[in-house]
């Protein structure tokens, strides 16, 4: 469903100096319909980068970035975007950022709140319906911010390091209900991360970087039948063997990043 | 949680199995912050009105005694120059009078401020290309265009209202414009990819995020807008508070000037509330200072 073949990216990071920054190297990649792919590798490798091009933020230097066999050209908007910083509006109360996609397609009022409602009460978001985001927690925050995307059910899930900010509890619980959503929905994500535990917990696989310029060093399937339990993800008999394959592709770039 | 008067009604099917222990040390914990927030309530109005009596009295006891009420007047004789004129003179028509060059100018003024700053900045490169003009015009004192405003506009209220929607053109377009370029490029990408079209992202992204910088501007430039009005009126007019502070110093009327900048002074304080007030809504998504949000869901 995504497709990225020999995708070079390019940027000049400074406005004056003409210093060329290579963010990706011949990145190819697939993700099937309905697949769950995590993305992990040093800082600055190029994750971000990879979904920027899918959401049509940016457009390759040389290469093309498909879905569904046409070439992303434009904004995509058969993509959601979460990503790690707060970009919930400000302004707007829970309700009207969750609105926000259906207002602005068109869909009528009491439609809308029929969908927010539903949503909100599958995060159990109720009750804060009419807070502004600088009243919501860090988690409520993520959760608002992660309906809001899917309250247009777009084709496939964005997600840039969404839970990275969070305590180790919020994060898990966050992760659950993630899972949770995407087993009734099966919708296609791309979930970038740091955290291995994380990667292996919610992939169907994951891809290595390596640091920058960014390419795909190591692809891992995780075998772990689903549903999956987050909370006892370590206690699988899988878990230490994936963890192990994933660590070993990424400390070499981690060890050739210190020296 | 903030402390507010307990709710009784709610608080008790939560406090009824509470220990007793306990809901006695809420109840005096919370008594005791409210009874510390009256008294500093009692003591922030004390104060003010205690400097605004000293002051008065000061004036009062000083003049005459120390200083020659010729030049500094004194609160009664203010107050005796207020009643004539407020009953001889018509003190109420030169008030509106200045009142509407005011608001004329202040509406008028910040008006075309921020049309012309959603604008300039929707225009690729158009800011940054006049930007430097505009910083040349702005250079130029205010007061110095004044009498030429006064020729093309006459003597009459259009020339003062041009001239005060001058004086608060430029603080309401500078930052309109910032706020406008300060919104987060990627709460507008976001906004695009969920189906934004360009109105929607200018009625519901940038106008809002804008919003605190444009209310800044406008709560500062209600007095700039009066000052605008009375340059025009001290230059040339037949009316206004201007024209009648400027004619009483003319007659060396101490106590009639003084009278005239009271009731400027009050004019201003109105507006001030009214823009609060209006601002207040507005803005209630912002988080109060102080005020940071727990982490953990």
């Amino acid at each position: 469903m995504i497709e990225l073949d020999n995708v070079f990216r390019l940027f000049l990071p400074k406005r004056r100096a003409v210093d060329v920054f290579v963010a990706l190297e011949d990145v190819s990649l697939r993700v099937a319909e309905g697949e769950f792919v995590s993305l992990v590798g040093p800082s600055g490798c190029g994750k971000s980068t990879i979904l920027n091009l899918i959401a049509g933020f940016l457009q390759p230097t040389e290469g093309t970035v498909r879905m569904r066999g046409q070439p992303v050209v434009t904004l995509n908007r058969a993509t959601g975007y979460v990503t790690q910083d707060d970009t919930l509006f400000p302004w707007r109360t829970t309700r009207a950022n969750v609105e926000f996609a259906l207002e602005v397609r068109g869909v009528a009022t009491a439609a809308r709140r029929d969908v927010v409602e539903r949503l909100l009460a599958q995060v159990g978001l109720q009750g804060f319906e009419n807070h502004y985001p600088h009243e919501l927690s860090g988690g409520m925050r993520k959760r608002a911010a992660i309906v809001r995307t899917l309250a247009y059910e777009p084709e496939i899930l964005l997600m840039d390091e969404p839970f990275g900010a969070l305590d180790a509890q919020t994060k898990l619980l966050l992760q659950d209900q993630l899972l949770r959503i995407w087993e009734e929905q099966r919708r296609t994500v791309l979930f970038v991360t740091h955290d291995l535990v994380e990667a292996i917990a919610l992939s169907d696989r994951v891809l290595v970087m390596s640091r920058a310029p960014g390419r795909i060093l190591a692809e891992i399937a995780v075998d772990i039948p689903r549903p999956r339990d987050v909370f006892h993800i370590h206690s699988n008999p899988a878990f230490p063997g994936l963890y192990e394959r994933v660590w070993e592709h990424l400390s070499k770039e981690l060890g050739a990043a210190r020296a | 949680m903030s402390i507010r008067e307990p709710d009784v009604r709610n608080e008790r099917a939560r406090e009824a199995d509470s220990p007793p222990r306990l809901q006695s040390l809420k109840a005096q914990v919370a008594s005791r912050e409210l009874r510390r927030r009256r008294a500093e309530t009692r003591a922030i109005w004390g104060g003010r009105v205690a400097i605004v009596a000293g002051t008065l009295l000061l004036w009062e006891l000083l003049s005459g005694r120390v200083i020659d009420p010729f030049f500094v007047s004194s609160p009664s004789r203010v107050y005796a120059a207020f009643l004539q004129l407020l009953f001889e003179q018509e003190l109420l028509v030169h008030a509106w009078y200045t009142t509407l060059a005011t608001l004329g100018g202040f509406f008028f003024g910040s008006i075309t401020a921020i049309v012309l700053a959603f604008l300039v900045t929707s225009v690729n490169r158009l800011y940054e290309t006049t930007e430097p003009l505009l910083a040349a015009l702005y250079g130029i004192p205010r007061t110095a265009l004044a009498p030429l405003f006064i020729m093309w506009f006459g003597i009459g209220i259009t020339s003062k209202i041009v001239i005060a929607a001058l004086f608060v053109f430029f603080v309401v377009f500078i930052n309109t414009v910032s706020g406008i370029r300060g919104t987060g490029p990627q709460l507008i990408n976001l906004a695009r990819l969920m189906g934004a079209r360009d109105r929607d992202v200018l009625l519901k992204v940038v106008l809002p995020s804008a919003m605190p910088y444009i209310l800044t501007a406008l709560r500062i430039v209600v007095p700039t807008a009066m000052i605008g009005a009375i340059v025009g009126e001290f230059i040339s007019a037949q009316r206004g508070l201007g024209f009648l502070i400027s004619r009483a110093t003319f007659e060396f009327s101490t106590h009639a000037a003084f009278a005239g900048i009271f009731v400027l002074m009050l004019v201003v304080v109105a507006m001030n509330a009214v823009i609060g007030w209006i601002e207040r809504p507005l803005l209630r998504w912002r988080p109060r200072s102080n005020v940071g949000s727990s982490e953990g869901g």
